[in-house]
C-alpha cells in the first residue's frame, strides 16, 4: 500500500468515526430520550428548582425550624443526605410535601461532634404537628401517625418512597448502635405524618 | 495529497468496524435497563433503571425508589 494511501486512511478514519458517533449519540444517547422527568434531571446534573419545592421544616414539639435542601441518589442508588448537619434533605425524586405521594425528608441524628437536626426525632408522638413551607410561601401541615425502626435492609422501600394516593410525609434519621467499622448506626427511624385536611 | 478510491474504501471500512464496536457497547448498556411492568399498587408501573446493586425503580409518575435509606449519623451519640 502506498504511503499516501496509509496517510489518507489515518486521516479519514477518525473523521468517519466522529461522524458516525455523532449520529449515534443524537439518536439514542441523549438524556431527553428517557421517559421520566426525574431521571432526566439527574442526568442533566440536578433538578431545576421549582415553585412548590419545600424550603423550611418546622417541628414545634422538637424546637426544629430548619432549612430544607434537595437531595438525590448516592452512587450506589441509596437516598443521599443533606450537606449541612442541621438542614433537612428532601428527596427530590419523590413527591413534594402537600402533593399526593410520599414526601421524604431525611436529617442527621448527629455529626461526629454534636447533635444534629433530628437528634430528638424519636420523641415525636402521634398527634404532633409538622409543617413544611414551600418556595411559594404555602404552609403544609402534617400530623404524626407513627414511628417505625428498621434494621439493616428490612425497610419497605416501595412503601416508604413509592407512589400513593395519600399525602404523606416521611421523616428519616439514624437509630440504634454505632458500628465503628462501617461508621454508621445500625437502624433507621422513620416517622410518618399525614397531611391535615 | 490525492484521495484514491482505495483509501476512501479503507477509511469507511475502519469506520464501520468502529461502529460495530460501539454497537456492542450500546447493547451492553441497554441490557442494564430492565422493565418490570408489574404495577406496585395497581396504579403505577415501575421500571428498574441501572443494573446490579445500584438499580433503582422508577414508577410511571416519575417517583424513584432508592435502594437504601440514607446514612444520617456522624457518631457523636456513641461517644457519650
Amino acid at each position: 500500500m502506498p504511503l499516501r494511501t496509509i496517510i489518507a486512511v489515518l486521516l479519514l478514519a477518525p473523521l468517519g468515526f466522529l461522524a458516525l458517533v455523532g449520529v449515534w449519540s443524537t439518536e439514542g444517547g441523549s438524556a431527553s430520550s428517557l421517559p421520566f422527568p426525574a431521571v432526566r434531571n439527574e442526568l442533566r446534573g440536578g433538578a431545576q428548582p421549582a415553585a412548590g419545592d419545600p424550603v423550611r421544616l418546622r417541628i414545634p414539639a422538637l424546637n426544629v425550624d430548619a432549612a430544607v435542601e434537595d437531595v438525590g441518589l448516592t452512587a450506589s442508588g441509596g437516598m443521599d443526605v443533606p450537606k449541612n448537619w442541621n438542614h433537612a434533605g428532601w428527596f427530590r425524586f419523590g413527591a413534594r410535601p402537600g402533593e399526593a405521594g410520599n414526601a421524604v425528608l431525611a436529617g442527621h441524628l448527629d455529626s461526629p461532634s454534636a447533635p444534629a437536626i433530628f437528634w430528638d426525632l424519636a420523641k415525636l408522638r402521634p398527634g404532633d404537628a409538622v409543617t413544611v413551607e414551600d418556595a411559594l410561601g404555602r404552609i403544609h401541615t402534617f400530623t404524626v401517625t407513627n414511628s417505625v425502626r428498621y434494621t439493616g435492609g428490612d425497610a419497605p422501600m416501595e412503601e416508604l418512597f413509592g407512589p400513593t394516593p395519600r399525602s404523606l410525609l416521611r421523616l428519616i434519621t439514624c437509630e440504634g448502635e454505632w458500628d465503628k467499622e462501617k461508621e454508621t448506626y445500625g437502624e433507621r427511624l422513620v416517622v410518618t405524618a399525614r397531611m391535615k385536611t | 495529497m490525492q484521495l484514491t478510491w482505495k483509501s476512501f474504501v479503507a477509511a469507511m471500512g475502519a469506520a464501520v468496524l468502529l461502529l460495530a464496536l460501539l454497537g456492542s457497547f450500546n447493547l451492553a448498556f441497554a441490557q442494564d435497563t430492565t422493565t418490570d411492568t408489574t404495577a406496585s399498587d395497581g396504579l403505577f408501573e415501575t421500571t428498574s433503571v441501572g443494573g446490579g446493586a445500584s438499580s433503582v425503580s422508577v414508577s410511571s409518575n416519575g417517583t424513584v425508589v432508592p435502594t437504601e435509606l440514607p446514612e444520617t449519623g456522624g457518631g457523636f451519640r456513641a461517644s457519650l
